[in-house]
């Protein structure tokens, strides 16, 4: 055994279509069962209705029946020795012994598309199909055979009758008056068509001359029509110039207008977003209240309940409750909420009334900005004062 | 892409082709199992038999000396195992130059290192040994009680992968450690490769699948189930693409392991393949005795507007999208190996010559002889470009001028990649071939060393990109290193002190926009992008903030980023499939309008987008173009409430050194500030600058060697410590302490005297 012939069955296998795959390594070491199967595969390719079985091999005996069996009928089927004793070791020595079988089943599967049979094969092919044809052309004349006869027997009793035809045509006489006149009127009649004709082709040129002049005058219209066409288009009318000035100066109250426009739903979209945000925050401080409030109610509630002294009749708490009340209605209430808007609003009619030019309200913004970070300087300068030393001093 | 195959029927092998490979790009030997050596010539298809062998000659593989060492190529050697346990050493003429006995059994594989030196084989008895190229046993790497079916050496020559049943093994040998050892299949590992310029492997086993590996054994690509086992697999020579061959049936992938495309034969299981030297070709002996040539087609580039297609051997197709008539078709004359298109120019390199069309006349190419090599790379910027084989590296203008024709420098033969050398107008750079840590620079016109001429990192280069916009001084690198930091470089530095700046971690793939000096990257399942990469040298925190990142759904496990132009970036899924993705388009407009001193407009953009990461840039912008409004306001944005104030007090300053200084300060190098005013006269103020940053020890120093103002600097270090509730301990200020008498009084009126003067 050697690499060779391991690589050399495995690849015949696959080429085969052996319906399961091998492994180069699957002889290293004894597998009867493969072996068998394999056995089994190869002789029924040779001869399909062998009777061998390899799932029969439990026994001792049984293997040995087997393997005897398909050395046989290979022998029989294709004159091939197998060595039974090599097959029986079921190693790389059995692939040996499997080797020239598989081969004759390989060559003869690797040939089949090539082209060394090629040529006989066509010569073959073609020699059946003239004979082919020779077949199917005999058919066809031995049907045409009694067509034939029939129509000669047609055409043989025909002259009778043709020949009584062409003495009655030859017997016939033509009166000469009739046929002299009858050339006479139309010899007339193709002399006055020429004479028509030849009319038509003087006044050919007479035609062609009025047609010229037609053309002519056409031409001088159109040059005429031209020129006013061009010296009403130099024609500017005195409104003009007014019209394009107008023209300029709304472009420019246009671009203005947009400019404007744009500044103005910005603003608008911050002013929203500021009323919004507003808005969000007075709910949640409401809310927040609002949940105190209950709280506070609650254990008020509560305090009742586990006793308070019979002295604290309902009125004072009733006042306390009420008092309540009105804290929670001063601290929900508008005053807030109507400065900020009011702050939002000057900001915003601050802004309008600088920007209306686009840098102006850059300009307006990093005011905005550098009074907020010197705010924030501010304060942090205070704090660094408080606990370290560097700093503010300088 | 494709292959196109094709077979010469007349003379042929009529056994097993075990063993292919090249003598130069158009001829094939191939080495069956009927005694015979065939030379196919590709051009012709023809074949002719230049060796017979005795009777008992079955080789099992072949493996061609590498081409690259051998000068003259007439004189080609080649190394064939053989069944019988031989490993001949043969010559093209036929001469015998080595017989020698290397296994038990059969020797199943034999494969050269890169540049020559050393010849590994593996036979049927578990051995791996390996030989010098006379064919001396030099060492036995490894034995096992089974047989050891294949065997790689990787790019660099320093480590070799062997498999054994169903594990893979990857010994290094130039340390001594115990080898690097998985299981890698289900089954038996028939085959094996290791990518000529990447650590990648490729594998393929019994269970029928093929694996892509890294340089540590983990897994990038899982092939699907096959029906038959693989049988052999192939890099070709710039570490691409591979093939795969199993039975009937040849697979064409990319590296990250998708396949191209997939070719069905009617010859048996693939026994042996090799790649032509410029990788457009393949050879493919199978079972059948068949040689096979397989070259690539349909390779399909698209730029801008125009898709080139290589239909054929010699003909390239040109579509213009934007219009439906018009189509080119460019016809060479000899087999175009490798195309590229970019900056409008269309390259085409063929066996002995390169194309150079302009994308405005199709008609009229440039053409420039170049025969002498193989080119495996073409790297294009705008106004050159370069070819290389990957070892010699030669720059062409697009009107075919020669530049230079460069050797980097290293003396490894491990082959260059097209991530390891990138081109920009001005700057070459390309990493050491012998040491990865360092980077080199030239300039492309004269061949000198560029800029600072090199850079040294502490760690493995493994990926290098360079910025295409701006000028000299603007130029920069971006690399990362093989512990996956992303650094950024400066080509060219004048006495700036930082050089090489870390800009992030476990991004791949770093790509340069071809507009603006945007830089892209990709990680885990995310596009990372940084407008300003530069500005990492002058603000951290702008950098950080400036970061964009998107997050891209679905792009599989090993993404590859294909092109950044404009504003779209192209992701290249695991499975092939190609992504586009984009982000905003604000950023772009915004480093035009800043470098064309639109202020005014890029700040209103700014505003109405409203987004911190447009702030952030912006503010970066107008650091590295010192417009301090600009500054001022972006600052504002992203609530940096002390650089504003810092600005503000710039503002205010009149003195052209002082504003200077600042505005170092306001970059956060100190001590560059610190020097700076010190050495311009401005004494006092430093010393207040060292105070307010705590930096007492300095403080001191500038107030002893002025001989003044030391009442000051005790003063506040005294209230700091009080505020920490700390004890004086430092030698040098207690030292001090005796000399000075702290009256607060009087050092307020000192710093006002200074102030006055107009120091402070």
């Amino acid at each position: 055994m050697s690499f060779r012939e391991l690589r050399n069955f495995c690849e015949m296998t696959r080429t085969l279509r052996y319906p399961r795959l091998m492994s180069i390594e699957n002889f290293r070491n004894p597998n009867f069962q493969l072996v068998a199967e394999l056995l089994e595969w190869i002789v029924k390719k040779f001869e399909p209705d062998a009777s061998l079985d390899a799932q029969m091999i439990q026994t001792e005996a049984d293997r040995v029946n087997f393997i005897k069996n398909a050395v046989l009928l290979m022998l029989q089927n294709s004159r091939i020795k197998m060595n039974p004793k090599k097959l029986y070791q079921a190693d790389g020595h059995a692939v040996q012994e499997l080797l020239p079988a598989l081969k004759i089943l390989y060559m003869a599967k690797s040939e089949d598309p090539n082209m060394d049979s090629g040529p006989k094969w066509t010569q073959v092919k073609q020699k059946l199909s003239t004979k082919m044809q020779e077949v199917r052309i005999t058919r066809q004349l031995s049907s045409q055979l009694p067509e034939t006869g029939a129509l000669l027997s047609e055409l043989i009793s025909k002259p009778e009758f043709i020949s009584n035809q062409h003495e009655r045509a030859a017997s016939r006489a033509i009166p000469l008056g009739d046929a002299e006149r009858t050339l006479q009127t139309t010899v007339q009649g193709i002399g006055a068509e020429a004479e028509q004709l030849s009319n038509k082709l003087n006044n050919v040129a007479s035609d062609e001359a009025e047609l010229d002049e037609k053309i002519e005058r056409k031409k001088r219209e159109y040059e005429q029509l031209q020129k006013r066409f061009a010296k009403l288009q130099s024609f500017r009318p005195q409104y003009m110039d007014e019209y394009e000035r107008y023209e300029e100066r709304l472009q420019k109250l246009y671009e203005v207008y947009v400019l404007n426009f744009r500044n103005l739903s910005y603003l608008r979209k911050v002013h929203d977003d500021l009323a919004k945000s507003e808005r969000q925050r007075q709910e949640e401080l409401e809310k927040a209240m609002r949940l105190a409030v209950e709280k506070m109610r609650l254990e008020q509630e509560k305090k009742d309940a586990i006793g308070l002294t019979e002295d604290d009749t309902d009125a004072p708490l009733v006042d306390r409750r009420q008092s309540v009340r009105k804290v929670y209605g001063n601290m929900m209430g508008g005053a807030d909420s109507s400065e900020s808007e009011d702050d939002g609003d000057d900001d915003i009619i601050r802004m309008e009334e600088v920007n209306n030019i686009k840098k102006e309200m850059e300009d307006d913004d990093e005011g905005v900005d550098n009074d907020y970070m010197v705010g924030i300087t501010v304060t942090h300068a205070d704090d660094t004062k408080d606990d370290l030393s560097s700093g503010d001093d300088f | 892409m494709k292959l196109k195959l094709s077979a010469s029927r007349k003379t042929r092998h009529t056994e097993m082709v075990c063993g292919v490979g090249w003598i130069g790009t158009e001829s094939i030997l191939s080495a069956a199992d009927d005694h015979l050596f065939l030379l196919t010539n590709t051009a012709t298809n023809e074949s002719q038999q230049i060796l017979s062998m005795q009777e008992s000659f079955y080789p099992t593989s072949l493996h061609i000396f590498p081409r690259a060492q051998n000068k003259g190529g007439q004189n080609d050697v080649f190394a064939v195992s053989t069944s019988d346990g031989k490993v001949n050493i043969l010559s093209r003429s036929g001469k015998m130059e080595k017989i020698v006995d290397a296994h038990n059994g059969a020797a199943l594989c034999a494969r050269w290192n890169s540049d020559g030196t050393g010849l590994l084989t593996c036979g049927e008895d578990g051995f791996v040994k390996m030989w010098s190229r006379s064919g001396m046993l030099r060492s036995v790497l490894a034995q096992f009680a089974t047989a050891v079916y294949c065997v790689a050496w990787d790019s660099t020559s320093s480590n070799v992968l062997y498999c054994n049943a169903d594990q893979c093994y990857i010994k290094s040998l130039k340390m001594q450690v115990a080898p690097l050892k998985w299981k890698a299949h289900d089954g038996i590992i028939l085959c094996c490769d290791w990518n000529p310029t990447a650590a990648l492997i490729v594998t393929g086993g019994e269970d029928l699948k093929f694996k892509v590996w890294d340089g540590f054994g983990q897994i990038l690509f899982n092939s699907s189930v096959h029906d038959y086992p693989i049988t052999s697999v192939s890099w070709n020579t710039d570490g691409s693409l591979f093939a795969v061959g199993s039975h009937n049936i040849l697979r064409l992938c990319d590296k990250s392991g998708w396949s191209h495309s997939l070719e069905k034969m009617n010859s048996g299981s693939v026994m042996s393949m090799a790649w032509s030297p410029d990788g457009t070709q393949l050879a493919v002996g199978t079972a059948a005795g068949l040689v096979y040539h397989a070259h690539i087609v349909d390779k399909r580039l698209t730029y801008e507007e125009f898709e080139i297609v290589q239909t054929q051997k010699t003909v390239i197709e040109v579509r213009d999208v934007s219009s439906e008539v018009s189509k080119e078709t460019l016809e060479t004359k000899e087999r175009i190996s490798r195309i590229s298109i970019l900056y409008k120019y269309l390259i085409v390199v063929t066996s002995s010559q390169i194309y150079v069309y302009s994308s405005k006349n199709w008609n009229t190419p440039t053409m420039i002889e170049y025969s002498e090599k193989t080119v495996n790379i073409i790297v294009q910027c705008e106004k050159v470009f370069l070819v290389s084989d990957g070892l010699t590296i030669t720059v062409f203008t697009y009107e075919g001028r020669k530049l230079i024709n460069l050797n980097p420098p290293g003396q490894v033969m491990a082959l260059l990649d097209e991530r390891k050398i990138d081109l920009a107008n001005d700057t070459l750079v390309v990493r050491d071939r012998a040491d990865n840590k360092i980077l080199h620079f030239f300039d492309p016109t004269t061949g000198k060393p560029q800029g600072d001429g090199n850079l040294k990192h502490d760690y493995d280069i493994v990926e290098l990109t360079v910025n295409q916009c701006g000028p000299l001084n603007d130029r920069s690198v971006a690399f990362r290193d093989h512990i996956g930091a992303v650094y950024i470089a400066m080509v060219k530095t004048f006495g700036v002190s930082q050089r090489m700046v870390k800009i992030g971690s476990l991004v791949e793939q770093l790509v340069f926009n071809d507009v603006t000096n945007m830089l892209c990257g990709i990680s885990e399942g995310k596009v990372a992008v940084w407008p300003l990469p530069n500005v990492a040298f002058l603000d951290r925190n702008l950098l950080q903030k400036s970061l964009i990142q998107k997050s891209v759904g679905s792009v599989g496990k090993f993404p590859q980023l294909a092109n950044f132009a404009g504003n779209t970036i192209v992701i290249r899924k695991s499975d092939g499939c190609l992504v586009p993705t984009g982000i905003l388009p604000f950023y772009g407009t915004l480093i035009t309008m800043a470098s064309q001193s639109k202020w005014d407009q890029a700040i209103r953009l700014c505003r109405s987008i409203g987004n911190d990461t447009l702030w952030a840039t912006l503010a970066g912008l107008a650091v590295i173009h010192k417009n301090m409004i600009a500054m001022e306001i972006s600052y504002a944005a992203l609530e940096d409430d002390e650089k504003v104030s810092l600005i503000n007090e710039i503002k205010d300053k009149s003195d052209k050194e002082i504003r200077q200084a600042m505005q170092v300060v306001l970059t956060g190098k100190l001590g560059d500030a610190d020097v700076m005013l010190e050495r311009n006269g401005h004494g006092f103020r430093s010393l207040m600058l060292n105070i307010q940053m705590f930096k007492w020890k300095r403080a001191l120093e500038l107030a002893t060697m002025n001989k003044q103002w030391l009442e000051i600097v005790m003063g506040y270090r005294e209230r700091y410590l009080k505020n920490c509730g700390q004890k004086e301990t430092d030698p040098q200020f207690l030292k001090h302490q005796a000399e000075v008498e702290i009256d607060w009084v009087h050092i307020r009126e000192l710093i006002a005297a200074e102030r006055t003067k107009g120091n402070y």
